[in-house]
């Protein structure tokens, strides 16, 4: 997608243009912003660094915003001048060189003259990162109707450009722009297309930046109990990560989690998260966060048994019985014989009875501690008092996770 | 506009007294009438046609240095075939100033074009030199002007006679007449204060432009400066043997001035220079410079090389040719070391070059005004209607004329300059410059009135 071209006649009420355009892989909005109150920006580049009123600057030279971003501004050649903008209009002016209209009184700007009728103009702006959106206030050196650009930039790829229409007197008017996907923005240019003598001398005001925080934001994670599961997302864009306990720093605000169980294990709830929905954690930093994630094992016990066997010689029964866990791994496990016939009996083990569940008083064999995905396996024995068959309800106790 | 001066023996001193000349039509107002094309047109104003009329000033006899009297005027744009840049319109909307269009031509001298509706309601156009001060930035603009000295060789009857600008001047011991002009207050700064504003430590051309157009400006940084190169010295030669035409020379026996003094035919002149500026000066000169062609005590006549006759004498003129779309502007002036037509040295290139930063078309077709007249230049009966700064005010004219600027240099010299007259001074209100004044050393307090019959207001009227 390219040629996204928008004009705006300066005097509707701010109104939102949409532009979305492509750069490279990335699919951006870019809106246009007509007033400096709706750019909202964060940061700015002030021509005062540049020094005093008539102050030359050459074709290309470096500035900093208040917030510390750089920038490479070039012009068509060597000549522009800071200018400062006249508190009173001649003949009362003094201490100045800018007239016009709209610009704030006081203020320095950047002028693109040739020091004649002429201009250096376009003003590009190349970030040392890239930015949301930038936008300024811009007036022609010649008076009368001009008509303002700014086309914003993704390396080489074009996010679109954006118009507005002065009134007839030629005074200032706002022009900026917001890339509401991404921090994609890594250049603007300033320009007029329509105007009244040079096109290319014009004085540039103040530049308005919406930029990526640079706040440090600290963002505690914690898995409970520590391999039950992992934490994984984005602090601001930047991947967040943690299968036990970490801590992500990151210069954005806005964090997302999702909490991931490990095997065995499922999702119990957040601690400290501001938004859960379910496995999902969103969060808006204002400082440092602690967040956990809470995992439950889950206990999955499967078991096989052997045929009774009798030894003739003693008359005692025997089986073997394997004890199986797919689940979380456990402490504790026992297999219950439930229902035993009268006048039959475990003897081995011998003496032990299970109270844990009904039907109470049932032995049962002590299968021990099983690993996750793990199994055991050990031989049972009955003896009877005559012929009665040996049945009986198999019940497997578990206990855990530990 | 070109200078003329016209001479006449009195007693032991020579009477002199300025004229005009406009041989082109007249309209019955009185008003010149310039020509549409006015390429062939010689353009100046007559202030006295014939010598019985031209006897004024009482001031002129007695005991005082009595000096030739030189004017000044402009030749016509010329075409030229010379594909070069030119002049840059640029645009003035301000009030009653109107936008014009804008026709971007190359290397050319900065320039901006106004359009304005004049007390008699009319709309005039134009074009001046500098940049616009209705523009929202003020800065400083600079015009290249390059001195080219003009070493004239003239052999006649009475002998040959070298007038060098570059040698050591026996009439101004330590100096050349290079140095008197490039240390003169047209390249050098002072302290200006006019109509009790301060202008600035500047050269005299750029104070003259702030205080034409204070009310734009005020005390912003708007300039406009004369970047001075000199040139290599060019070689003419005059009269006997001479290839650029005829030639007199006019020793101080005759004259009573300081050295010789040399004529030369002012068309003679103007032809040499543009051969020059279009031949070995093509690689230096071109449109977006201003050669300002020196001579040292050779002046000039129409027609003639007689110094006391009607014609004789023109210290200097400026005048441009067309290049393409663009404008040549050039002009020759006498540094007046012999001191034979009055004191101080630049008070013709004080005049002449004012002119060509508001007049640089001197044609008919463009920087006309209303017609005025009975003033300076013009005397009553007669009209003018072109925005000819100096010609209001031109020294021994119909008063009230120039209050000259007289400017002790930092090399010892001491430097006339012309006053001039505001561009308010041509169109009428709203007044532009310094308030209350039309010109730049108090003397206009009023705008001009319509011609015939002419004349000034002042501030009582």
């Amino acid at each position: 997608m390219s040629n996204f071209t928008r004009s705006t006649q300066f005097s509707l009420a701010a109104g939102l243009f949409l532009l979305t355009a492509t750069a490279g892989n990335v699919s951006d909005t870019v809106v246009q912003v007509t007033t400096l109150t709706n750019q909202a920006a964060d940061s700015t580049i002030n021509w005062t660094q540049l020094g005093a009123d008539q102050t030359a600057v050459s074709a290309s030279f470096g500035v900093t915003s208040t917030a510390g971003l750089s920038a490479t501004v070039g012009l068509a050649a060597t000549g522009g001048l800071a200018t400062v903008v006249c508190s009173t209009a001649p003949p009362n002016a003094t201490n100045c060189s800018w007239t016009g209209t709209g610009l704030p009184t006081g203020s320095e700007a950047l002028w693109t003259t040739d020091g004649a009728n002429g201009g250096h103009g376009p003003v590009t702006l190349t970030f040392g990162s890239s930015i949301f959106g930038a936008g300024a206030l811009i007036q022609a050196d010649a008076p009368g109707q001009f008509t303002a650009q700014i086309q914003a930039f993704n390396g080489a790829a074009s996010l679109g450009s954006f118009t507005a229409l002065s009134d007839s007197a030629g005074d200032a008017v706002y022009i900026g722009l917001k890339d509401t996907t991404a921090a994609h923005v890594s250049k603007v240019v300033f320009s007029l297309t329509a105007c009244h003598g040079s096109c290319a001398d014009f004085a540039l005001g103040t530049i308005q930046l919406n930029t990526p925080s640079t706040t440090a934001y600290v963002l505690n994670l914690a898995v409970t109990p520590a391999n039950g599961g992992t934490i994984s997302g984005t602090l601001n864009g930047a991947p967040a990560s943690c299968s036990s306990t970490c801590s992500v720093t990151g210069t954005g605000s806005s964090a997302t989690l999702t909490a991931t169980p490990a095997a065995g294990y499922t999702f119990a709830s957040w601690t400290g998260c501001p938004t859960p929905s379910g496995a999902t954690c969103t969060a808006t930093l204002s400082g440092t966060l602690n967040i956990s994630a809470a995992f439950t094992g889950s206990t999955s016990l499967t078991y096989t048994q052997g045929a009774l066997v009798q030894n003739r010689s003693t008359g005692i029964f025997s089986r073997t019985v394997t004890v199986t866990n797919s689940g979380t791994a456990i402490a504790a496990s026992a297999y219950v014989a439930d229902g035993l016939p009268v006048g039959v009996s475990m003897v081995s083990p011998s003496g032990t009875t299970d109270s844990s569940a009904p039907p109470s008083g049932s032995p049962y064999l002590e299968l021990g501690a099983i690993g996750g995905g793990g199994s055991v396996t050990k031989t049972i024995q009955f003896s009877r008092t005559g012929t009665q068959a040996i049945t009986y309800t198999t019940r497997i106790l578990g206990a855990g996770p530990r | 506009m070109k200078t003329k001066t016209v001479v006449f023996p009195h007693a032991s001193a020579l009477f002199a007294t300025t004229r005009d000349r406009h041989p082109q039509r007249r309209d019955p107002s009185g008003t010149n009438g310039n020509g549409a094309a006015g390429l062939a047109t010689w353009r100046a104003s007559i202030l006295c046609v014939a010598v019985a009329v031209c006897v004024w000033a009482p001031s002129a006899f007695g005991q005082q240095k009595h000096y030739i009297k030189g004017t000044v005027k402009a030749i016509p744009v010329h075409d030229l075939t010379a594909a070069e840049g030119g002049i840059q319109p640029a645009v003035v909307p301000e009030g009653r100033f109107k936008a014009d269009t804008v026709t971007p031509v190359k290397p050319p001298l900065p320039s901006w074009n106004y359009s304005v509706v004049a007390y008699d309601t009319k709309t005039y156009t134009g074009t001046i030199l500098g940049r616009s001060p209705y523009y929202n930035g003020k800065t400083t603009t600079t015009l290249q002007a390059q001195i080219v000295p003009l070493i004239i060789t003239i052999k006649d009857a009475n002998g040959t006679v070298v007038y060098d600008p570059t040698a050591a001047d026996t009439c101004a011991p330590g100096h050349t007449g290079v140095d008197i002009i490039v240390n003169s207050p047209l390249f050098t700064n002072n302290a200006w204060t006019m109509n009790s504003l301060s202008m600035g430590n500047t050269q005299y051309e750029d104070a003259n432009q702030r205080a034409e157009f204070w009310s734009l400006l005020g005390n912003t940084p708007f300039h406009l400066t004369l970047q001075e190169s000199t040139l290599s010295a060019q070689s003419l030669s005059f009269g006997t043997g001479g290839t650029s035409g005829p030639g007199s020379n006019y020793p101080t026996s005759v004259t009573s001035a300081c050295e010789e003094l040399g004529v030369v035919e002012t068309n003679d002149m103007n032809n040499a220079i543009q051969t020059l500026i279009t031949g070995s000066l093509a690689a230096s000169v071109n449109v977006g410079t201003i050669p300002l062609f020196l001579t040292k005590n050779v002046v000039m006549s129409d027609g003639d090389t007689n110094l006391f006759g009607p014609n004789c004498c023109t210290l200097g003129f400026h005048s441009a040719f067309t290049v393409g779309t663009n404008l040549q502007v050039y002009g020759p002036f006498v540094v007046d070391t012999a001191q034979a037509f009055g004191p101080g040295f630049t008070g013709t290139m004080a005049h002449e070059v004012g002119e060509a930063i508001n007049d640089p078309y001197p044609s008919g077709s463009t920087n006309q005004t209303p017609p005025w007249g009975n003033q300076g230049q013009v005397p009553a009966g007669q009209c003018q209607n072109n925005f000819e700064v100096g010609d209001p005010l031109s020294g021994g004219g119909v008063p009230p004329t120039s209050n000259n600027w007289v400017i002790a240099g930092a090399n010892g010299l001491t430097y006339d300059l012309q006053e001039l007259a505001f561009f308010s001074w041509f169109y009428g209100d709203p007044d532009l410059g310094t308030a209350g004044f039309y010109s730049n050393h108090g003397t206009f307090t009023g705008h001009s009135k319509a011609c015939p019959p002419g004349g000034t207001f002042s501030a009582s009227n």
